[in-house]
């Protein structure tokens, strides 16, 4: 079946009427762009003769276009602002095909990909995994492309899923829940003993009516408050105890998925991390599983122990009077719909409150962040204003929720005191027909509010549920994502890298429609330096990380000593990796401590031989807590070559097979410059090395070059073969002397 | 191979090229090139053998003296650099409807592209014509002063870089935490789409005014909510 969409009834109709004899369809996708730029269907068949584009159905529509094979020389997509257009040079000339809507830039990319194959008279190898948009069972579009479908996410499951969390603290479980049994039994007494009281001490004796025979009894009055007591205090004790246990099985619940989602967030790939604002994720982390344990800690024990006091009042209830119990039940549908509507306001309203605090959040840490930008341009006052606005969304949203919550709240309140009402007119005339009693009576008014307040609220449990299940939702969301396969069973274990690397036909794009780095094919061998150079964007970094798998190749392959990276097991190869990066990030610890990060094993002497290694020994020594000076957060509180030199000795201490050097001279003075090469010196010897420096003279030293152009691997060689050959590299060099002739004679 | 070949000025104005009734003949009438709307006509497609046969196809733009912002300039001087006079700038359609560029007396660019400089918050003035390696030819300041032909090129070039559409009706939107799932009628059409909140996806760009961006990066934009029917309008306070 032609990939990646099989043509579907009326563009066969379409397709018959236009193809030739002898003609084989090797390729078929549909655009969602229409000639006219309307969003609809537009079909691309792709022959071993030939590119067409079938005639559009809509009203006034052609759009037909048929290019044959041979007289394309390259096919590409343009990216446009919210969607993309497949192009060909035909004859050397560039032609429009179609274009697509964003959504489709991947398999446009794929199509792109396979007409070039064929028009370079290859054969046509393109993958057939396309990113998923929609949902497999039910067909809605998915919140991200391969992500998890909310609709089919069960919340029945989610709480199973959440259970399982509880199988550790079984025990108390148990008792948390015998606690809420007893809670609710103890909690139905008092009712039935303000009726005996008042039924059986304070009422005189109906003739003929049996109430025991207390009446003027003192000693039983106080029996009875004792027993009124007693219930208070047994619900009182139950509460204490309940609260005691559910804080403590909540928090662990809590503690043990915030535990797995940091696990997660650590495991999985730069890609998604990427694509993630940090302060989103912080919110995550924190506020998500704040719900989730306020919910666990007030809401469960709430829902259970109420749930019981329900059916236990109606009973009682039911039992006393059932017509009574009809009668002053008839609010009840107003309470739970009336509930159920502020809900229904209030949900929106707290997703906002939710958002407002993520973006508060964001926006803090990012301030905060910049903080030497804004004192830098001066910008302080602009800063506050930016963050007043900020901090006034979120205080008008906090109080709308706020107000929309009290008003309505009195509303369901007076709903719900109106089978108060009912209760003193019908009851009240039943006690005076004497139908009833007025004990009865009363207890029936006490049984009332302990109904019609779990009525009211427990539709707030609901949206909280639905609330803790949402953020659990969003917790799992980010466990259950692929992380890095760090644990492949049958991955391949390298106790020592030998250092050879071979990049086969690779193309990555961080997003797969943008490929940042094209067909790139090198070879390089064990202990070689390698120089990366290009213009900013030409891909180089990127051909660094794709060595470490940070990302994975979308086609072709990396092999480390023949290996494909893939099937390596990924801490044998990052650990024999050691990366130096222009700005280096250090954790807020002692500076032994970060050198001491590569190997936490390593000894004292380990730490200060790396250090030495790494021209950093002296100044260390020379700071007054020498290395146990603290570095501040991101190392504020060191230069930008100590950090470097730091970052230097930390990437010594791991003793790498592979070395990657990333701009790691480039934001210090000279004279550190000189150091920090000669640190570097020592630490390539022997170990394979990718040196990437805008600065060409720090690449003197590298035994090839690899120039990268637009992503494409424009040249290879040393640096006299390629400043003979004239090429970007020569070009490069000559403005790179230029510049400094001009440095030199402006200083 | 440089992509870009640099000419003197006076090559430039039709007497040095290869043929005359080629690339010279095109540049002098842009009009006559496809300059209608709607994409290649027979005439231009007539004019692409012509011009196939007589042009080196590697060149992206004819440049005769590129302006450099001087070293020593003042802002000024270097934000005006590249500024044209929009009366100078003429654009038409070249073979299989590629939009092509002359500025007049200076350069031609045989694969234009037009690109806002503030497509967010000013797209009517500052637009700046690329060529086929995505260097900058001109800035023109306003669009107002092309001639008409170019002004209508301009609009259609923009409309199809720019593929924001606008929403006139909301069918319906859900809600799920901080994702919204839209169904809504366009002036392309019915869509739907989900778009995850956040700062840069719901992008208020006046108080009356939001773009939205979907999770595939596709555009949407509400030029103006009072515009929109009570219903759809209910569906926005979602996201105000």
């Amino acid at each position: 079946m032609p990939f990646p969409d099989p043509l579907h009834s009326v563009a066969t109709r379409q397709w018959e009427h236009v193809k030739e004899p002898e003609e084989e369809v090797l390729l078929t996708a549909a655009a969602d762009v229409r000639a006219n730029g309307s969003f609809g269907e537009r079909w691309l068949v792709v022959t071993d003769q030939r590119v067409v584009v079938l005639p559009g159905t809509g009203a006034g529509e052609d759009g037909y276009l048929a290019i044959p094979l041979a007289d394309i020389t390259e096919a590409t997509t343009e990216t446009l602002v919210g969607g993309g257009r497949l192009e060909v040079q035909q004859q050397g000339l560039p032609r429009s095909v179609l274009e697509y809507t964003s959504s489709q830039a991947p398999k446009f990319a794929e199509v792109a990909r396979g007409i070039q194959q064929l028009a370079k008279g290859q054969p046509l190898a393109i993958t057939d995994e396309l990113p998923k948009l929609r949902c497999d069972k039910c067909g809605r579009l998915l919140p991200e492309k391969n992500g998890l479908c909310p609709k089919c996410v069960h919340k029945g499951a989610m709480a199973l899923r959440l259970a399982g969390y509880l199988r550790p603290h079984w025990q108390q479980t148990v008792l948390l829940a015998t606690l809420a049994l007893t809670k609710t039994g103890v909690q139905l007494l008092p009712p039935v003993i303000q009726k005996t009281i008042i039924d059986g001490v304070l009422t005189p004796p109906v003739e003929g009516a049996n109430t025991g025979g207390h009446y003027g009894d003192f000693g039983f009055l106080v029996l009875m408050v004792l027993a009124l007591v007693g219930a208070g205090l047994a619900t009182s004790g139950a509460d204490v105890a309940a609260g005691w246990f559910a804080a403590s099985l909540s928090t662990r619940i809590t503690a043990a998925v915030r535990s797995e989602l940091y696990r997660s967030l650590e495991r999985l790939s730069l890609l998604f991390h990427s694509k993630r604002e940090k302060g989103v994720l912080m919110s995550v982390v924190t506020r998500d599983t704040d719900n989730l344990n306020y919910f666990l800690m007030d809401g469960v024990p709430y829902l259970l122990s109420n749930g019981l006091m329900l059916i236990g009042i109606t009973l009682i209830m039911l039992l006393y009077s059932w017509q009574l119990t009809l009668i002053i039940l008839i609010p009840a549908p107003f309470v739970i719909i009336g509930g159920a509507t502020l809900w229904g306001r209030l949900r929106p309203l707290w997703a906002k409150v939710s958002q407002s605090w993520a973006l508060f959040s964001a926006h803090l840490s990012e301030s905060l962040a910049g903080i030497r930008v804004a004192k830098a341009f001066s910008q302080e006052n602009a800063e506050i204003r930016r963050f007043s606005r900020k901090n006034a969304d979120l205080a008008d949203i906090t109080i709308r929720e706020g107000r929309l919550w009290f008003t309505a709240f009195a509303g369901l309140n007076f709903i719900t005191s109106s089978g108060a009402f009912l209760a003193w007119l019908a009851g009240g005339r039943a006690v005076m027909v004497g139908d009833l009693t007025l004990g009865t009576l009363v207890a029936f008014i006490g049984y009332l509010w302990l109904l019609y307040g779990p009525l009211q609220w427990f539709n707030q449990i609901y949206n909280w549920m639905s609330r803790a299940l949402a953020g659990a939702e969003r917790v799992f969301e980010i466990v259950d994502q692929e992380p890095e396969p760090y644990r492949e069973p049958n991955a391949i274990a390298l106790p020592r890298i030998e250092g050879a690397v071979e990049f086969r036909d690779v193309t990555f794009g961080y997003d797969p429609s943008k490929p940042v780095l094209k067909d790139i094919a090198v070879s390089i061998q064990p202990g070689e330096m390698i120089g990366l150079v290009g213009k900013s964007g030409a891909g180089k970094s990127t051909f660094a990380n794709l060595i470490c798998r940070f990302y994975e190749a979308d086609h072709g392959e990396i092999l480390i000593d023949g290996h494909d990276v893939r099937a390596l097991q990924l801490e044998s190869l990052r650990s024999q990796i050691g990366m130096v990066l222009q700005d280096q990030f250090l954790f807020n610890g002692t500076i032994a401590d970060n050198i001491g990060y590569a190997k936490p094993e390593a000894s004292r002497a380990e730490l200060i031989a790396a250090a030495r290694a790494a021209n950093a020994h002296e100044f260390i020594v020379a700071k007054p807590d020498g290395y146990d000076t603290r570095v501040g957060e991101n190392g504020g509180n060191l230069s930008g070559g100590e950090k470097q030199r730091i970052a230097i000795a930390r990437a010594i201490l791991r003793d790498p097979r592979i070395l990657i050097l990333d701009e790691a001279t480039s934001s210090v003075d000279t004279e550190t410059e000189h150091q920090i090469q000669q640190a570097l010196a020592r630490l390539v010897q022997g170990r394979t090395t990718f040196a990437i420096a805008h600065r060409l003279s720090t690449l003197r030293n590298a035994n090839r070059l690899i120039v990268l152009d637009d992503g494409k691997l424009a040249e290879v060689g040393t640096h006299d073969e390629l400043l003979a050959s004239g090429g970007i590299y020569a070009r490069l060099v000559k403005m790179q002397q230029e510049v400094s002739n001009i440095q030199a004679v402006a200083g | 191979m440089a992509p870009t070949l640099t000419l003197p000025r006076s090559k430039l104005q039709g007497r040095e090229w290869p043929s005359s009734g080629g690339l010279a003949a095109t540049i002098s009438s842009p009009c006559r090139s496809g300059g209608t709307i709607g994409g290649p006509t027979s005439r231009s497609n007539k004019e692409t053998s012509t011009m196939s046969n007589t042009t080196v196809p590697e060149q992206d733009h004819m440049d005769a003296a590129a302006p450099e912002p001087s070293a020593s300039g003042t802002l000024a001087e270097a934000g005006a650099a590249s500024v044209v006079d929009p009366t100078r700038v003429q654009l038409f359609r070249g073979p299989h409807g590629i939009l092509r560029a002359t500025i007049d007396g200076d350069r031609s660019v045989l694969r234009a592209k037009v690109v806002c400089a503030f497509p967010l918050s000013d797209q009517h003035r500052y637009l700046s014509i690329l060529d086929g390696k995505g260097k900058e030819a001109c800035l023109i300041e306003s669009v107002d002063r092309l001639d008409a032909a170019s002004q209508r090129l301009v609009a259609e070039e923009l409309a199809r870089y720019y593929r924001v559409s606008a929403i006139s009706h909301i069918h319906r939107v859900r809600q799920e935490y901080r994702t919204f799932y839209w169904d809504v009628r366009t002036e392309r059409g019915g869509r739907d789409f989900v778009v995850k909140w956040g700062p840069d996806t719901v992008l208020w760009l006046t108080p009356k005014t939001v773009q939205l961006e979907d999770v595939d990066g596709n555009r949407f934009i509400i030029p103006d909510i009072d515009e929109l029917d009570p219903r759809s309008r209910k569906f926005v306070a979602l996201i105000e």
